[in-house]
């Protein structure tokens, strides 16, 4: 199943660079590569090598099926819509897959609040809503999040000057 | 130059930043390496360096500790001695630690020495280079990551391509055509370097982290155990085997996309064929100890080498502290040890200074592996989140670099899990533009005649070279089927 899925993501990934870039000129004046080149040639070796994991993963498919049928095997069990989803879970973080999904959306939004509520506050909160979540107590989630933000504001902010960004009514922290 | 008390103080404190992230199962060298690059912009050369060095001898020693200790490695490079070092530790666990401890400095000096003197004499060698010998020379690179990082290597193709595509993003290092920007004007400069590694290296550990909120681990060990107490035997008993695993340690880190895990395994399976008690690996070898964690630490300097002398990263680590030379305006190459000696010369020297601190913070550090390895997942991802946020806007101060770190994160994490391996993405990604650089310069200068990659003497060594590696696996594999 796996080489099936990296056979399609090199198969569409190669199809998508090559589309993306049929308005560039592969070949320049005299015949010198052009900056088209290189990148056609990554995309058709990434079709290519997608095009031959889905080979590797029918033909390693088709031997198993001649095998099953020859086996005694019985109770094979119908794929239902549970072990499916099941199996796109495990796919995407195992036994974990919820924590995964939960994170990255958390880790989205942060990033997506930190232009409106500056790095710090908006790191304060994702890092305390984060700890929560995942069951660490509110009073040792707000205790973990203010050392962090302080060590990050000492570090960053004073000693490297760093210039991070702020929330947009401005910030009230000295420099 | 070393001996500046700042220096000392920086790498001291890197050091213990490497005890954390080797000891903590889950964490890697490579991602605090990525962490820390961003610090570098604000540092002296010399001092963000050797941070880094500091850092990542020490983190390939600790990522022994809870494999010694709780069957788990730290790091991949801890996975060869992890059953044998297993099996000891019920009896002595901090002797065993100590063994590792003193054959980490052993195997890390042995490596340095090496680097200390075949660097300067290729970077002399390397000066007659033209474009045909680099562009050989970096598809050689990219062909030994595919061959060594992938199980299957249509998968590490596959990666390898991915890289040289997003590396083509941007203006053309030839003609300055703009390529797939799609009207977005931060992707004119290309993708940002430090931003995708922390993306490809630290998202998904994160991810892998979070996936067990709840994991922490307890330790318990007898406090009168001498930590030492081993090494005389050692001493007695495998010298050659410490000699041996430091030298196929050091040629194995050498080579583009193999690194200190590589090392320890290829040593350890060399060890094991070689050795009078061959039945005794897999159930508590000292020896398949020794030789693994020789190995391990002595990759890490010879990574350097190809770093150091052709702007070719040995293994993961070496591909981050590229972007750290780049930042600082030191180009890797023969120029490098000709304009910037000194500071080479220091970085030998931090890489000696180092590997001798294994010893005392090692020591340190097994005595308090058991608070160490208390920090629970929950607690550790976010704030590494956290830090790897400051990281990649700190590069550019650009908010969509950012997003470029969870985009790169996401994509990292899949790829993982369907088996296509992150080290041949990254080095594309970095000797992308390298290649087609070099293709495009020997073209043009040549008007057009492929006979110039051939021509010259070494440019035609390196090309059989490659060509060779190309066909080798499959030679190989139709050889055994055939048998």
């Amino acid at each position: 199943m796996k080489d099936l899925l990296a056979g399609f993501l090199g198969i569409s990934s190669g199809i998508t660079f090559l589309l993306l870039g049929l308005g560039m000129p592969v070949l320049i004046a005299k015949g010198y590569p052009g900056p088209f080149f290189f990148p056609m040639i990554s995309s058709i070796v990434l079709m290519t090598s997608g095009m031959l994991l889905m080979l590797k993963y029918l033909t390693r498919r088709h031997r198993i099926r001649k095998m099953e049928e020859n086996s005694l095997l019985e109770n094979r069990e119908l794929p239902t819509l549970k072990s499916f989803v099941a199996s796109i879970g495990g796919f995407i973080g195992g036994k974990g897959y919820l924590s995964v999904t939960i994170f990255l959306a958390s880790l989205a939004a942060y990033i997506f609040s930190i232009n409106y509520i500056g790095f710090l506050l908006s790191s304060f909160i994702f890092m305390y809503i984060v700890m929560t979540i995942y069951g660490v107590r509110m009073i040792a989630a707000v205790i973990y999040s203010t050392i962090t933000i302080i060590f990050i504001y000492m570090l960053f902010i004073v000693m490297f000057k760093i210039v991070i960004p702020e929330p947009i009514l401005g910030s009230i922290l000295p420099r | 130059m070393i001996f500046q008390p700042h220096i000392i103080v920086t790498m001291f404190l890197a050091a213990l930043l490497g005890v954390f992230v080797g000891s903590m199962p889950g964490l890697t060298a490579t991602m605090a390496t990525a962490l820390l690059i961003p610090f570098t912009y604000f540092m002296d050369p010399l001092a963000g360096l050797s941070m880094i060095i500091a850092m990542s001898s020490v983190a390939i020693f600790s990522g022994d500790i809870p494999a010694v200790l709780l069957r788990i490695p730290g790091t991949p490079a801890s996975a060869a001695l992890t059953i044998d070092a297993y099996y000891l530790a019920r009896r002595k666990p901090l002797s065993t630690l100590g063994v590792d401890a003193f054959c980490c400095m052993l195997g890390g000096l042995f490596g340095t020495s090496i680097l200390i003197f075949t660097a300067p004499i290729l970077a002399d060698f390397v000066t007659g280079f033209s474009s045909a010998e680099y562009f050989w020379l970096t598809l050689w690179g990219l062909s030994m990551a595919i061959i060594i990082s992938a199980e299957d290597p249509l998968k590490g193709v596959l990666g390898v391509a991915i890289g040289l595509l997003i590396s083509s993003i941007g203006l053309d290092p030839v003609y300055g055509y703009p390529r797939y920007t799609l009207g977005i004007p931060d992707l004119l400069s290309g993708i940002s370097f430090i931003p995708a590694l922390i993306g490809f290296f630290a998202i998904p550990q994160l991810l892998w982290l979070i996936s067990r909120p709840r994991e922490k681990y307890a330790i318990k060990f007898e406090s009168n155990e001498r930590v030492f107490g081993l090494i005389g035997e050692v001493l007695k008993k495998y010298k050659l085997v410490i000699l041996r695993s430091a030298g196929i340690g050091t040629f194995t880190g050498a080579l583009p996309g193999a690194g200190a895990d590589i090392a320890a395994w290829t040593s350890y399976g060399v060890a094991k064929r070689l050795s009078r008690k061959p039945d005794e690996y897999g159930k508590g070898s000292l020896e398949g100890v020794v030789a693994a964690t020789s190995a391990n630490n002595a990759a890490i300097p010879g990574a350097w080498i190809p770093l150091l002398v052709f702007g070719i990263p040995g293994d993961s680590i070496t591909a981050i502290v590229l972007g750290a030379l780049l930042v600082h305006g030191l180009r890797p190459g023969p120029t490098l040890f000709q304009e910037q000696g000194i500071l080479v010369t220091a970085l030998f020297m931090a890489f000696v200074i180092a590997n001798i601190m294994i010893l005392p913070i090692g020591y340190a550090a097994i005595r308090l592996s058991s608070h160490i390895l208390r920090v629970p997942n929950n607690i550790l991802a976010p704030v590494i989140a956290v830090f790897c946020v400051i990281g990649a806007y700190a590069v550019n101060n650009n908010l969509f670099d950012i997003w470029l770190m969870l985009l790169f994160g996401i994509m990292g994490y899949f790829m993982e899990r369907l088996g296509i391996p992150i080290p041949p993405i990254v080095l594309a990604i970095i000797l992308g533009p390298m290649v087609e650089f070099n293709f495009i310069t020997t073209l043009i200068k040549s008007d057009l005649n492929p006979i110039m990659f051939f021509s010259r003497p070494i440019a035609a060594c390196l090309a059989v070279i490659t060509i060779t590696t190309w066909v080798l696996p499959f030679i190989l594999a139709r050889l055994r089927s055939l048998r």
